[in-house]
């Protein structure tokens, strides 16, 4: 196998849709990446639900976005995660991280909702189910109404020399493309995404839904990661799909190809609103620009790639600045939303235990240790 | 300069399907020229919501049925090139037959996963002489003919409500009763144009909301405009 040098960037936008404009709607849509910590790249996308009773799904959106980069980022940070030659202790970890992900978002919607409670507009859509007492015990009823309040997708990469980690849960695209293969979807297809239905994060089930998958980085793997919303999505054609994607992969090999389609990319997402979909849309790449005998870039650090080949990282962040913050993530059981002032929703299981702790870089990380049910392995790695 | 990919860019398609009974009590009193003339008489008005648009492409089939079925338009046609050729009536009345070629025609194989919720329209007078049963369970094992928007007009006193309710499936779009060619004239247009310009429209924010069933736990991110009622019959002395 040969060695690659070259550097990661990650781009990625998302723009309001013209039908969002037109009826005065937020966009719902978020996008975020993350290049600045050495070694680790992160695209996340998400796209909130635009039904009546998601009236907060632009911020379900974000903070979809924010956890899954922590989350990811503490995966790369952790000792499994970081590791070269530690594959089966990677994919062990990166099984957990499905739950981790929605009980971290759960605990982040409760944070939300106590800052900002539901308005009195707010509250009649939500329903008589929804107390209103601040002190009042949370039934699962209520908690389901409250993360479906803030329902979102979420679709995720972390990219690392050894390795790449996605993680989706609901519609929209993950595409990837090798450097001399053809372009492929990254995860399994879940037949709930059909048509106008998405499966969620505010699904009680939502860390079996949470599909991923953990790619090494050895032989021809992938150099373009393309996540995309489904109101960019659905403005092609399905069978267009790979095509687009090797043309993305193309443009992104041309010198300042990455810089040429980030100056554009925002234009070119509300045309494809406009000509389309009329939906919000988004648009996130990881692409690995080799580097052709040339020294890596100023600000650039080198790391080992599974290959064996130096990977330049390039350091400067381009979007997403994770909030940080620490969480237990395996406090709660299935039937316990407490009363406040930790008036959280997260009836997960109580199985297993990834434990996320928060570094002094302010980078959530991952520790493990054994499950003592069943553990989640749904959408697992291949 | 533009992106990758985007002279693909397109509208996503609205596939509408006319399912017809062509059996011989059709030729009655009138009935099958009066459906041939509504059909024709409201293509013009569904091309014009069709342009009107951006987001929609739209596209017609036709199939008819009585002794058996058959597609009378197999193409999905694109709503501007739509032309409507006149039916005539004989044989019984196949109801599941056609509904059976109906769902064969809604694979994603063939309608693609990134279009509106198709558009079924079935109109019939009498007594399905088949089992319709089988062909309404055929449409609702193809995930398009569950996300489809299915509506049913009964023409005449002895249209079959019970069968043409299975179809619809939703006591909130009723079947459709046209008893004399104004009532059909006006239900006709009003399927060709108000429920597509209803489905082919992204969520607005009044929307309702669908609640999940108890066998769906997830959610429908895109809830279109309520179709808006029907208009109510119109009387006439002519009655069927």
């Amino acid at each position: 196998m040969s060695a690659r040098r070259g550097t990661w960037r990650a781009i990625g936008e998302s723009v309001i849709g013209v039908t969002h404009e037109r009826d005065g709607r937020p966009c719902q849509d978020y996008c975020g990446v993350h290049s600045s910590t050495p070694g680790a790249f992160v695209a996340a996308i998400a796209d909130g639900h635009g039904q009546a009773k998601s009236f907060r799904s632009q911020v379900g959106a974000r903070i979809a976005v924010e956890v899954a980069t922590e989350v990811l980022l503490g995966f790369a940070r952790s000792e499994a995660g970081a590791s070269d030659d530690a594959f089966r202790v990677r994919k062990d970890l990166a099984g957990h991280l499905p739950r981790v992900v929605a009980q971290t978002w759960r605990e982040r919607v409760s944070e939300h909702v106590e800052r900002d409670p539901f308005t009195l507009d707010e509250l009649t859509l939500v329903g008589d189910r929804y107390p209103i007492a601040p002190d009042q015990r949370m039934s699962p009823e209520a908690c389901r109404v409250l993360w479906r309040a803030y329902g979102t997708t979420l679709l995720a990469v972390l990219v690392t020399g050894p390795y790449a980690l996605a993680l989706q849960i609901g519609d929209g695209l993950l595409m990837a493309a090798a450097a001399s293969g053809g372009a492929f979807e990254v995860l399994d297809t879940d037949s709930l995404n059909f048509g106008t239905s998405t499966t969620s994060l505010s699904d009680e089930d939502a860390e079996l839904r949470l599909r991923w998958r953990l790619i090494p980085h050895e032989g021809d793997y992938p150099i373009l990661y393309w996540l995309c919303t489904d109101g960019y999505e659905k403005a092609f054609r399905s069978a267009d799909l790979p095509g687009v994607c090797l043309e993305y992969r193309d443009a992104f090999r041309e010198r300042d190809g990455w810089r040429v389609i980030q100056e554009n990319l925002g234009e070119g997402l509300r045309q494809a609103s406009a000509r389309g979909t009329g939906d919000d849309a988004t648009a996130a790449f990881l692409f690995f620009e080799e580097d052709h005998g040339s020294t890596p870039g100023d600000g650039a650090s080198a790391v080992e790639g599974a290959d064996g080949g130096p990977i330049a990282i390039e350091s400067a962040g381009l979007t997403g600045s994770p909030a940080s913050s620490s969480h237990d993530a395996d406090r709660t059981t299935k039937e316990s939303c407490t009363a406040p002032p930790a008036r959280a929703c997260s009836p997960a299981s109580g199985d297993g235990g990834v434990t996320l702790g928060t570094d002094r870089d302010g980078v959530v990380s991952s520790e493990i240790s054994e499950p003592r049910g069943d553990s989640v392995s749904e959408g697992g790695d291949q | 300069m533009p992106l990758p990919g985007s002279e693909k860019v397109s509208a996503r398609p609205l596939h509408f399907i006319w399912i017809v009974d062509v059996s011989g009590s059709m030729s009655v009193d009138g009935k099958i020229q009066s459906l041939n003339q509504a059909i024709k008489d409201a293509s013009p008005a569904m091309r014009d919501v069709a342009e009107n648009n951006p987001f929609a492409e739209v596209f017609v089939r036709a199939v008819r049925f009585s002794s058996g079925a058959q597609w009378h338009v197999a193409t999905p046609t694109p709503v501007q090139d739509f032309q409507w050729k006149d039916l005539s009536a004989e044989g019984v009345t196949d109801m599941g037959a056609a509904l059976g070629m109906v769902a064969d025609s809604l694979s994603v194989e063939q309608m693609g996963e990134r279009g509106y919720p198709p558009v079924l329209v079935l109109v019939s007078d009498g007594q399905p002489t088949d089992d319709y049963k089988s062909g309404i369970a055929k449409v609702m094992a193809t995930n398009w003919g569950r996300k489809a928007v299915r509506l049913a007009i009964a023409i005449g006193a002895d249209a079959d409500h019970g069968s043409l309710a299975a179809f619809v499936g939703d006591v909130e779009r009723p079947v459709l009763k046209a008893d004399n060619a104004e009532s059909l004239t006006q239900y006709i247009k009003w399927v060709s144009t108000i429920v597509v310009q209803s489905v082919s429209s992204p969520p607005s924010k009044t929307n309702p909301v669908t609640e999940p069933g108890p066998n769906k736990n997830y959610v429908d991110t895109e809830i279109w405009d309520p179709i808006p009622p029907a208009p109510a019959p119109v009387d006439s002395s002519q009655i069927w």
